[in-house]
């Protein structure tokens, strides 16, 4: 599991709980006033990574979520949270170039 | 018992929980208590987080959150007149339409005096004499005037439900103690199914708008939603709780409570006032307790295990303060042992 799957696996989980297109979504996305991501959306989104990796959250962990701020902070929280290696790069982000 | 003198240090003192999490038990084992005024559901019939948040009140306004329903109340009241939580006395109700009595009658006040209307012109006249400026010290000049009235010397405050607002009144009473009362969210998040101020609740959570209550009843939600909106307010309100002094904050699990009532009781007894010896109230608070009666799961295990996964959530922070107990960091287990 890297950063970039579970980044991936946290903005299809927004995206199918708040109604918001995934590409819309970006880390500097404000979850409470941006996408109006509340503690009852976090309760879910939990329950759903868990489904979409396949994993177990760590004990203890749960209520570090509920403040967080940003899609960003959201998604470090479970990177950290998983142990993901950091040391595994996202895909480059190619920008696309005009035709 | 020994009587204590009218006790001019006490702090606020709330009971909070998730709702349907036993605390109207817990509620009438306190209200046995020779000292304590028990008062039950206060801010769930004034407006909840709204009549708990602080803010500048005069008299004339406090007069009228205590006696004018806010429109959700009415139309609950009116719509569901044999909810057992409510205590609306006869003479109330022969006198005004459910809709129109004042909140205070319909669960407070019955609960804290046979003669709730008498209860309801006194605290009026107590309320034109005092002075007060700000919403916090108006409810707090009321209850103390109540437990004056009922010969008690504090008071302790329930409303089911309120740990979804416990940073409303960690807001309004800096100083004010808890006590988390906890139950197994699967548990409760099937009592919250069925009961129509929590499906209310949920469907405006799940909306995050105030949608008309009829639509909120008409809405068909998963069972498993009230599982997450357990867990949900569980995360936040201990979130809240963990900010306040240890020794302000006792955590009780029901099923001890029922299991071990006398215990637990003992506990509950030291972290309200351990200079008041009243092992005569623990000994007929303990009497409450029944045993619990057969009742038929309509669930199927498909959807028990569903509910199972989302309150997994909130289950594992509880376990997290069970786990501080049983390495003897919380301070009122430590107390205990």
């Amino acid at each position: 599991m890297t950063p970039y799957s579970i980044r991936a696996a946290v903005i299809a989980s927004l995206a199918q709980l708040t109604g918001c297109a995934a590409g819309e979504i970006s880390d500097s996305d404000v979850l409470i006033d941006n996408l109006g991501v509340d503690s009852l959306i976090i309760v879910n989104l939990l329950v759903a990574i868990e489904d979409r990796l396949d994993i177990q959250l760590p004990d203890g962990c749960e209520g570090s979520f509920v403040n967080i701020r940003t899609v960003g902070q959201l998604v470090h929280g479970f990177v950290t949270s998983l142990g993901a290696s950091t040391s595994e790069h996202e895909p480059p982000r190619v920008k696309p170039v005009a035709p | 018992v020994n009587r204590a003198a009218p006790n001019t240090t006490w702090r606020p003192l709330f009971v909070v929980g998730t709702g349907r999490c036993g605390s109207t038990l817990f509620s009438d084992m306190i209200r046995m208590h020779p000292l304590i005024l028990s008062v039950s559901e206060w801010f769930t019939v004034l407006g909840e987080r709204s009549a708990a948040e602080d803010a500048p009140t005069d008299a004339g306004a406090f007069w009228r959150l205590l006696t004018i329903p806010t429109p959700d109340v009415a139309e609950l009241v009116e719509r569901y007149p044999a909810l057992p939580e409510l205590k609306i006395s006869a003479a109330v109700k022969s006198g005004a339409a459910s809709r129109t009595v004042a909140p205070i009658l319909l669960i407070p006040l019955p609960h804290l005096a046979d003669d709730s209307i008498e209860a309801l012109y006194e605290l009026r006249e107590h309320i034109r004499r005092h002075r007060a400026g700000r919403l916090a010290e108006w409810h707090a000049s009321a209850l103390s005037f109540l437990a004056r009235r009922q010969g008690k010397t504090t008071w302790l405050e329930r409303s089911g439900g309120s740990l979804a607002y416990v940073d409303s009144l960690n807001r309004s009473w800096p100083n004010a103690r808890y006590i988390h009362l906890y139950r197994d969210g699967v548990e409760c998040a099937k009592s919250m199914y069925g009961h129509p101020y929590f499906r209310v609740r949920v469907a405006r959570a799940i909306a995050r708008a105030p949608v008309a209550i009829q639509e909120c009843l008409e809405r068909r939600i998963p069972v498993e939603q009230f599982g997450a909106y357990w867990s949900a307010v569980v995360l936040r309100g201990l979130g809240v709780l963990k900010k306040i002094a240890r020794e302000d904050v006792l955590h009780v699990n029901y099923s001890e409570l029922v299991r071990d009532p006398g215990r637990v009781l003992r506990r509950v007894q030291r972290f309200l006032d351990g200079s008041i010896e009243a092992e005569d109230w623990v000994a007929r608070a303990v009497t409450l307790v029944r045993p619990p009666g057969s009742r038929v799961d309509t669930y199927t295990p498909a959807t028990t295990d569903g509910l199972r996964r989302v309150c997994k959530i909130g289950m594992r922070e509880i376990a997290r303060l069970e786990a501080e107990r049983e390495r003897g960091t919380d301070p009122s287990h430590t107390i205990l042992a």
